[in-house]
């Protein structure tokens, strides 16, 4: 319901209320001053009736007392004769007349019965003649004669019908009035009843009206109060959503002052006042504001008009002005109430959006890339210049999902599903895929697409480029052609190799074997029969060919280091070492050494070729160590930043550190073969060996002080840092071989 | 000793063939050699076709491979004596210069029976080639039916000479 309605029922509602009680007030009023009229007339009457009976009965009884005054007077004179007496009857005689008169009088107003007023006065006249006729024989001194009439009895029996004529009509009236005045008291009942009762009915109606015109008056004042706080909100609404709030008349004249209008562009009462305020706004503007007001007054409607308007500290600002026409309830315009409002910020924020979008389209329009902007549901609602030059399309074919018949339809159906897949979940995608030209060719494209997400993380907008990779295919396609021509060619040399180290393990070897054989049978069916020299010479032959033979193996035992898979397994190098010092023990035969070997670790390595490498070294280090007596050959190992590094150290020959970089060369020797004999291939292999494990090998030693290699594996490679101790120092005593065992920790 | 079975021998090398013969004459097992120079004759020798077409139907004790051969090598040969169901249960020793892992696993993938690298001093060589010889020739016993004349000896498992290993 609105309030409107709400208000109208209330008032409609307080007018029943007043209308009745004033007519049932008024009514009982009415009914009441009747009643209590009615009742004073009644006694009004009755009052003057009683008045009158009450004089009827004063004369009754005054005639009776003036009639006794005379026969008083009659009685005294005839007892004592004196003059003195008679006075009364005299007065008497005199006053009866009038009083007779008055009785007649009233008799005459129906007041009395004439026949017993006419009949009081025959027996007053008598009576009086009676005494009259007494006093006048006592004159004459005949009292005997006065007695004797009066002992006749005539005077008394007029004198008590008189009486009995009096009481007659006293009784009478006294009953009259005693009549009126029980009518009186009946009528003043009767009045004060009525009085009480309306009383008590309009105090009724007075009460139940007041609590119905207070409870709307309360219920008024909380309306009053609502309308008064949304009076103020919306006062404060106004004051927080516009900078002026002004009126006008109907011609656009200001003629009351504008506060806010005035404070916010310095203009005073005056200036302002008529069409003083145009002057305010800036003069390009003014003809623009005239012609929308007189649009607006002339159709009774919404006057709005933006324009520059400078404030007061000379700051040209856009204003929004709007206005709206209060009616007259015969239609004309009493006036126009409205706002301004300072739209500056919103207008500058307009023209940089306008001039970034213009910066954005210039862009997208000129890159040679394809691009295009979609809604959160995959609808494409833009694309730049270039889609368009590229596909021959029209934007009315492209609408929406339109963009499918740029598509070659054979992976238009795993384009549809990244797309979906990526509407769904909100994630980016990459993927290249053909898209045909106007020239009906079909070209790749990467297309790149990227959601633009608000605050929540939903998607606003997607953002997709596609970019000819045509070129880049081909480039791509060219380049792994040539990759894979290299590699053709790397595995062809690879191969080679391999033919190569093949065909010297078997077709080098082969005539080795043959000299080697051939010599030997020679030497055995002919041996005898040679000569010193010549037994010689064939001495030389079958060496010869024998390290041929160990040059070859070991030049093949390298190659294959390069080339064999690493066949990993956990490795005790404790252990190892031991199997190495067993194998090498004939190389051992007839020496004195001295072995320290201290904690080495658990690695994760080939075993086969780690035992190699650590062969090399051992044997390497009996070796040059020979010359001394006791030869002393120490193992060890220690752990450091990310490696383990391990080391065999012997007291033997050493080498010139000037030529440390040789020792891990093919064929590379310090000494001469005279001196040591070896091959050269030995540490290279053992660099091999350790490389291919992700671990370095190097040297230290001087000439004639022993010498130091090291080699290193990733600290990764460890699984226990501590092998199997040895525990015990123990000498092995064997015949011609004696070797010393110590533990060094 | 013309009770022994005959012992297979396909090599292309005359030395190599030769030296192989004077091993084995010194062990006193040549009289039964065949020699053929490559693997084609010996694929012709062992399914009697070719040159050996008229040749009795008896098969060898053991055929010694070498396995670089011209036309078709001796991996080639293993890999179709033991693909023919006549011939699967041949023993068949590789008796090569190559060290060559590649070869070693080849050979051992296709089911050689023993894997011999010829060493390069010939007394070293004598003993390997008439060991050899002796055990495939005289102390292993074929399987049933295989060959003519069944000779006692024992088991290859508990042979006393090692099964070369990669």
């Amino acid at each position: 319901m609105k309030p409107g309605d709400q208000r109208s029922k209330t008032d409609r509602k307080t007018a029943t209320v007043v209308t009745t009680v004033f007519l049932a007030s008024a009514g009982a009023l009415a009914v009441s001053t009747g009643l209590v009229y009615w009742v004073g007339l009644v006694a009004l009457k009755s009052n003057k009736e009683l008045a009158l009976q009450r004089e009827v009965i004063e004369h009754l009884e005054r005639m009776a007392s003036t009639l006794k005054d005379a026969e008083t007077g009659q009685r005294g004179y005839l007892l004592t004769g004196e003059m003195r007496y008679l006075e009364p009857y005299v007065r008497a005689l005199q006053e009866i007349k009038p009083e007779i008169a008055q009785l007649n009088v009233l008799a005459a107003q129906g007041e009395l019965p004439s026949r017993q007023v006419s009949e009081l006065g025959r027996l007053n006249d008598e009576k009086l003649a009676e005494l009259a006729e007494t006093v006048d024989l006592m004159r004459e001194d005949n009292l005997p004669g006065a007695l004797n009439l009066v002992r006749s009895n005539r005077g008394k029996e007029v004198m008590d019908a008189i009486h009995a004529d009096l009481a007659g009509m006293e009784a009478a009236k006294v009953a009259q009035f005693q009549a009126a005045s029980a009518r009186i008291e009946q009528a003043t009942r009767r009045r004060n009843l009525a009085f009480f009762t309306t009383t008590l009915f309009n105090l009724g109606l007075l009460f139940w009206a007041y609590s119905q015109i207070m409870r709307q008056v309360r219920e008024r004042e909380a309306a009053r109060e609502q309308m008064r706080r949304g009076e103020q909100r919306y006062r404060s609404f106004v004051e927080a959503s516009a900078q002026v709030v002004w009126r006008t008349n109907s011609q656009g004249e200001v003629d009351q002052p504008i506060p806010s209008w005035n404070r916010f562009t310095g203009q005073s009462d005056q200036e302002a006042a008529g069409f003083g305020w145009m002057k305010a706004i800036h003069p390009e503007d003014r003809p623009r504001v005239t012609e929308a007001w007189r649009v607006a007054s002339a159709a009774r409607q919404l006057y709005q008009v933006e324009y520059r308007l400078e404030r007061h500290d000379g700051r040209w600002l856009h204003i929004l002005a709007r206005g709206v026409p209060v009616l007259e309830s015969d239609g004309r315009v009493r006036e126009y109430i409205g706002t301004c409002i300072d739209v500056t910020d919103q207008r500058q924020a307009e023209a940089t959006l306008r001039e970034s979008e213009l910066r954005f389209r210039t862009l997208a329009d000129s890159m040679p890339q394809l691009a295009w902007i979609a809604q959160p549901d995959g609808s494409i609602i833009w694309y730049n210049r270039r889609w368009y030059e590229y596909t021959g399309t029209t934007p009315e074919q492209m609408e929406g999902w339109g963009w499918q018949r740029a598509h070659d339809p054979h992976s238009l159906p795993a384009v549809l599903e990244r797309w979906k897949a990526s509407i769904a979940t909100g994630q980016p995608f990459d993927m290249v895929f053909p898209l045909r030209g106007a020239d009906g060719v079909f070209r790749p494209f990467l297309t790149r697409v990227m959601p633009l997400k608000d605050e929540q993380g939903r998607v606003i907008q997607w953002f997709g480029t596609n970019t000819d990779v045509t070129d880049q295919k081909r480039a791509e396609e060219a380049l792994e052609l040539r990759v894979e021509q290299r590699t053709a060619e790397l595995v062809a040399a690879n191969k080679e190799l391999e033919a190569f180290g093949y065909s010297v393990s078997h077709d080098l070897r082969a005539p080795l074997r043959h000299v080697s054989s051939y010599i030997s049978l020679l030497e055995k069916g002919t041996g005898p029969s040679l000569d010193d020299k010549s037994r010689r010479q064939v001495q030389i032959i079958a060496e010869a060919a024998k390290r041929m033979g160990g040059l070859i193996d070991d030049l093949l035992v390298l190659s294959r280091i390069g080339r064999a898979s690493l066949a990993e397994t956990n490795v005790d190098l404790r252990r190892l070492v031991d199997d190495a010092r067993k194998e090498l023990a004939p190389e051992m035969a007839g020496r004195t050494i001295e072995w320290r070997i201290g904690a080495l670790p658990q690695v994760r390595a080939d075993a086969a070729l780690l035992r190699s490498a650590v062969v090399n070294l051992l044997s390497n280090a009996i070796k040059y160590s020979r010359r001394r007596d006791p030869a002393r050959i120490e193992l060890g190992s220690r752990e450091h930043d990310g490696e383990v590094v391990l080391f065999v150290k012997d007291n033997g020959a050493g080498f010139d550190m000037r030529f440390a970089d040789k020792l891990f060369g093919v064929f590379q020797r310090l000494h001469d073969r005279d001196e040591f004999e070896g091959t050269g291939i030995g540490l290279a292999s053992v660099r091999r060996i350790i490389q291919r494990h992700g671990g370095r090998t190097w040297a230290e030693g001087a000439v004639e002080q022993g010498a130091s290699f090291y080699f290193s594996l990733p600290i990764e490679r460890v699984i226990q840092m501590k092998g199997a101790e040895c525990g015990v120092r123990n000498q092995e005593t064997s015949p011609g071989n004696q070797t010393k065992l110590e533990e060094v920790t | 000793m013309n009770d022994l079975r005959r012992i297979l021998l396909a090599e292309d090398d005359p030395n190599d063939a030769d030296l192989t013969m004077t091993a084995l004459e010194q062990r006193h097992l040549a009289n039964a050699v065949d020699v053929v120079k490559n693997g084609a004759e010996a694929l012709d020798y062992l399914f009697r076709k070719g040159a050996y077409a008229e040749r009795p139907p008896e098969m060898p004790a053991v055929v010694l491979l070498d396995i670089k051969m011209p036309k078709v090598d001796g991996l080639e040969v293993l890999r179709q004596i033991r693909a023919d169901p006549g011939l699967r249960c041949l023993p068949v020793v590789m008796l090569t210069s190559s060290r060559e892992e590649g070869d070693l696993l080849r050979s051992y993938e296709l089911g050689v029976n023993a894997y011999v690298v010829k060493p390069v001093e010939f007394d070293a060589f004598v003993h390997a080639v008439s060991d050899l010889g002796g055990f495939w020739a005289v102390i292993n016993e074929p399987p049933p039916g295989f060959a003519q004349k069944p000779a006692a000896g024992p088991k290859p498992e508990s042979s006393t000479h090692p099964r070369p290993t990669p």
